[in-house]
């Protein structure tokens, strides 16, 4: 690894596709906007990549907003060639090259495996899913289906705020323990169902609870472009069916399929 | 433009029909998955490292910071949060600053 480059420019890759894909028109798209994003090929594959200019003598603060526009160009490229090409194997952010002899280096290094991913990606897209419940109403669901719960909760609310403590704090309890169930069931049938119109399917750590959501799903969804539409109608469904939690279920993508390439795709 | 640095400043104009909430959904992929390179051929670019680091930071509390809507990432929160497991990321930010000739800049404005 080599640590500040000392020429002028390096070679920036956003991802790969088959050689014969060609390029929708890319000029101001791009980590560094003098540099439209370009193929550099080997064999049956191309790299899309551009060169960037790497940093002299005078510095420059980046902060998080500069952080996020180029995450945003790196995505802006891809999305961009996702459009037109039949695939695309999305890089991780930051894989740039000293050289472009470099870029078909790793072209010729890795033909199998981006070869195979390729095939894999032919026609397919990602899809994300974040799934949220609203807690409340886990457990009220929880309560009304049980009736020892229902019981309990029944004698809190007819006693004074102090005698109850210890028996609120059993309820909460056994709430807690039940809802973790429930969400857990939501979650597992909702990755059954939507991974049922994939070819592909994998879940990802669940992100914070934000606004009173609770999330119980964060999955990713490889599914041929033609079933985008059954597949966003289906999250709709499961929605509606689980309406009793506040099911909140957001799609988004098509996305490049960062979540089904590299070693564990 | 005549600035002489690597990174020219550009804003989030590329993919201004995105709805704010999906910025966490990008981060999460484009920082997180996607082909590797590994070994001799990768260079690493302190520009390119630097924000990378400064992401990481910021992505702990995105999704706090979604619900702030399209400027969440506008107030550099990294700097006035305390989260104790950046610590590490903190150090390796601090050394890549002094290295490119940051040091100092970044404490201005506390």
């Amino acid at each position: 690894v080599t640590v500040s480059a000392p020429q002028e420019t390096a070679y920036y890759v956003y991802g790969v596709v088959p050689r014969d894909q060609g390029l929708p028109p890319l000029e101001g798209v791009g980590l560094d906007v003098e540099f439209a994003p370009e193929l550099i090929a080997s064999g049956p594959l191309a790299a899309v990549a551009s060169r960037i200019r790497v940093r002299s003598a005078e510095p420059v603060e980046l902060d998080a907003e500069d952080a996020v526009a180029r995450v945003l160009a790196h995505e802006a490229v891809l999305e961009r060639v996702l459009e037109t090409a039949e695939a695309v194997v999305p890089f991780r952010f930051g894989s740039a090259c000293a050289e472009e002899a470099d870029v078909v280096a790793l072209l010729e290094a890795r033909e199998e495996e981006l070869v195979e991913a390729l095939a894999r990606l032919a026609g397919r897209v990602e899809l994300g899913v974040k799934a949220y419940v609203d807690p409340v109403r886990v457990a009220d669901a929880v309560c009304d289906g049980d009736d020892e719960l229902a019981a309990l909760r029944a004698e809190i609310a007819s006693v004074g705020e102090g005698t109850a403590h210890l028996r609120r704090k059993q309820l909460d309890h056994r709430i807690a323990e039940s809802a973790a169930l429930e969400r857990a069931r939501v979650a597992t049938a909702l990755h059954r169902r939507l991974a049922a119109t994939a070819v592909a399917s994998c879940t990802n750590p669940l992100p914070e609870a934000a606004s009173g959501l609770q999330p119980v799903i964060n999955g990713a969804y490889l599914v041929e472009r033609t079933d985008e539409g059954a597949f966003r109608r289906g999250a709709a469904d499961a929605a509606a069916e689980h309406g009793a939690f506040g099911l909140r279920i957001d799609v988004t993508g098509p996305w490049p399929a960062y979540n089904f390439v590299g070693v564990d795709g | 433009m005549s600035t002489p640095q690597g990174l020219a400043r550009q804003g989030p104009q590329q993919l201004s029909d995105r709805h704010p909430a999906q910025l966490a959904d990008v981060l999460e992929r484009v920082l997180d998955k996607g082909i590797v390179i590994a070994g001799d051929i990768r260079i690493e670019l302190l520009d390119i490292e630097l924000l990378t680091i400064k992401l990481r930071l910021l992505i702990a509390s995105a999704d706090k910071a979604r619900e702030m809507g399209i400027d969440w990432w506008q107030g550099d929160p990294f700097l006035s949060r305390n989260a104790r497991e950046r610590e590490g990321l903190e150090g390796r930010l601090k050394a890549l600053e002094e290295k490119v000739g940051l040091d100092g800049e970044a404490q201005e404005d506390q």
